[in-house]
């Protein structure tokens, strides 16, 4: 176990005050936008936006402030020396992309015969609720 | 284990790195939890969807208590690095607080849907809505007790270059926890408020 001496040079940390201040600030600015935007589209009664652009909205800010969090907060990125870090990052987007996109193909296809809403509609019917 | 040199920086070793590729396996343990939500979250047999169980400004709050410990984790890792006692443990004191509010907040909100009768046994949308964000939850229960286990150290060694390194570590899984929660909110809650 090392000793600590109060004259031991300090490390340089990964991370900057001025990058976690601006990580915070526009999580928190993304993060309102992002429920804004649904109590819009619930007041004005599932017009504004339509559900489809409020989807495309609601991850594409979901998305933003994920790389903004993984930029300033886990400091992903950048220096050559985070080489390592940045490949298992990418690896990472490349399996979680395709477990996403994957499951989304899945169930479009499944979608063609049956929706979960038609399932739930059938199943009550056949026990007389 | 090896001894590491007082000016081995603790961001850049092999622990760190290793430490990262967890981090990154949790992420598509997450990812799997997710796809099983999307496939079952319109099963409701019956019984209750999302929008007549989540409360939006409820959950904005849990939201903007676990984005704002996230940030004072990073202010407290700031801190230990430029060797500050005292603000390390201000700032991992409030991380704490913040962390174990939005905790006190998920099992009351988890609380009162059992109490309701929505529990995980009585859909498949109850199912894999309890799995996916209480798993979260479980990793947020474990990151405080690491914290907590963490300050008796500091206290007693001071800014010992593997103190830092866990320190860097916990706030990495901090942040992580954070990460995951921006998809949760996202599509979980606010995308289940408009079905």
């Amino acid at each position: 176990m090392t000793q600590y001496n109060s004259t031991d040079p300090k490390p340089n940390p990964p991370v900057s005050l001025p990058t976690y201040i601006f990580g915070f600030g526009w999580s928190l600015i993304i993060t309102i936008c992002a429920y804004l935007v649904v109590q819009i589209h619930l007041r004005s009664g599932h017009t504004i936006p339509s559900d489809r652009i409020l989807l495309v909205v609601l991850i594409g800010l979901a998305l933003t402030q994920f790389i903004v969090q993984a930029i300033c907060f886990l400091h992903v990125g950048g220096k050559a020396k985070d080489g390592s870090k940045r490949l298992a990052f990418l690896f990472m987007v490349l399996i979680v992309a395709i477990l996403v996109l994957g499951t989304l193909w899945i169930m479009k296809n499944l979608n063609y015969n049956m929706s979960s809403k038609s399932v739930n509609t059938y199943m009550n019917s056949q026990d007389g609720l | 284990m090896s001894t590491p040199s007082a000016t081995e920086n603790p961001a850049e070793n092999k622990t760190t790195l290793g430490f990262w590729l967890y981090l990154m396996t949790d992420c598509v343990l997450f990812a799997s939890l997710f796809a099983a939500y999307a496939v079952l979250h319109n099963n409701t047999f019956g019984g209750p969807s999302e929008s007549n169980i989540f409360s939006l400004p409820y959950v904005l709050t849990e939201t903007i208590i676990l984005l704002s410990s996230s940030f004072t984790a990073g202010l407290a890792l700031l801190s230990a690095y430029r060797h500050n006692k005292a603000q390390t443990l201000v700032w991992l004191g409030i991380t704490f607080a913040l962390g174990i509010s939005f905790l006190y907040m998920e099992i009351s909100e988890f609380h009162r849907m059992v109490v309701d009768g929505n529990s995980w046994r009585v859909s498949g949308f109850l199912s894999s809505f309890f799995t996916l964000v209480g798993t979260h939850g479980l990793h947020i229960t474990a990151g405080l007790v690491w914290l907590a286990a963490l300050v008796p150290r500091l206290l007693s060694r001071g800014f010992t270059t593997t103190n830092l390194k866990r320190l860097t570590l916990f706030s990495m899984f901090w942040h992580f926890l954070d990460v995951v929660w921006i998809f949760i909110f996202t599509i979980v809650y606010l995308l289940g408020a408009t079905q």
